[in-house]
């Protein structure tokens, strides 16, 4: 995101915060990506609509607060989702569901310079399945959501560190068994 | 480990059918209730914490004159009684 997109968006904010119509236009940019973003965590559409509609509610009844720390907007909103996600599986005790678009799949395939075969793609989802909630979150954000180090910190609540920590160890696994030929900061 | 259900979609999820779930103008209106409500909520938070109060206060001024009375009568007893015992 550029200098001035920042720019643009922060004033959008603070017009946001005297006049809760103004966010709608915030609302119209980053919908589609949140409702992505929990979609890909429920498989279900019409939780994933409500889930939606809890996170900009939440973010409209505190923006007065919102203070910029570096990270786009955005990031905020992925936080506020992933909260409420977390929240809906605590309150259900319900299994966390990861749904992956087959396409994407296929684009971390190319780079494993593989056959694209079915074959293949069970054991990719039965090796996700292995790996551990935080691991999935990062891979998610990481190369599902094409977000930064300092912004899935920010998102988890973890340190910048912790967050690099977490994909190298994920993307160590994706080599070993996939062959994949992938940088840990997700660039080839 | 394996806490999680990995689940393969063989389409992503249209812009279209997303589109059918986005209405600012909803989002807006469930704000307003949640504001309506929440500032309704304190009112009647702020009339309880007041009516509490309110008891209380009276309830300290009617024991305060219940005593002073008690007091009072007290006092004529003992006078009534001290004339009483001189006579």
């Amino acid at each position: 995101m550029s200098e001035a997109e920042l720019q643009q968006e922060y004033e959008i904010l603070e017009r946001s915060k005297k006049d809760s119509k103004a966010f709608g236009e915030l609302y119209e940019k980053y919908f589609d990506r949140i409702f992505r973003f929990v979609y890909r965590q429920t498989d279900d559409e019409d939780l994933t609509a409500d889930l939606c509609s809890q996170t900009f509610l939440s973010a409209l009844k505190n923006v007065e607060r919102y203070q910029f720390r570096g990270v786009p907007f955005s990031a905020w909103l992925y936080k506020i989702a992933s909260n409420e996600v977390n929240k809906h599986y605590r309150k259900k005790k319900k299994v966390k569901v990861f749904s992956i678009e087959e396409i994407r799949v296929r684009e971390l395939m190319e780079q494993a310079n593989e056959d694209w075969d079915e074959e293949l793609i069970d054991r990719m989802l039965t090796f996700l399945k292995g790996l551990p909630t935080e691991m999935l979150q990062v891979l998610e954000l990481r190369f599902f959501e094409d977000k930064d180090f300092k912004e899935i910190a920010f998102i988890l609540d973890i340190t910048e560190s912790g967050a690099k920590m977490r994909t190298y160890r994920a993307i160590d696994r994706l080599r070993k068994h996939f062959n994949l030929h992938i940088k840990y900061d997700g660039k080839e | 480990m394996g806490r999680n259900e990995i689940r393969l979609k063989r389409q992503k999820i249209s812009s279209g059918r997303i589109a059918k779930h986005r209405n600012y103008e909803q989002l807006m209106e469930l704000h307003e209730r949640q504001k309506r409500i929440k500032r309704t909520t304190s009112l009647l938070i702020y009339f309880a914490i007041f009516t509490i109060l309110m008891v209380l206060l009276i309830t300290i001024i009617m024991m305060r004159q219940w005593e002073r009375k008690e007091t009072k009568d007290k006092k004529a007893v003992i006078e009534y009684s001290i004339l009483h015992n001189k006579t």
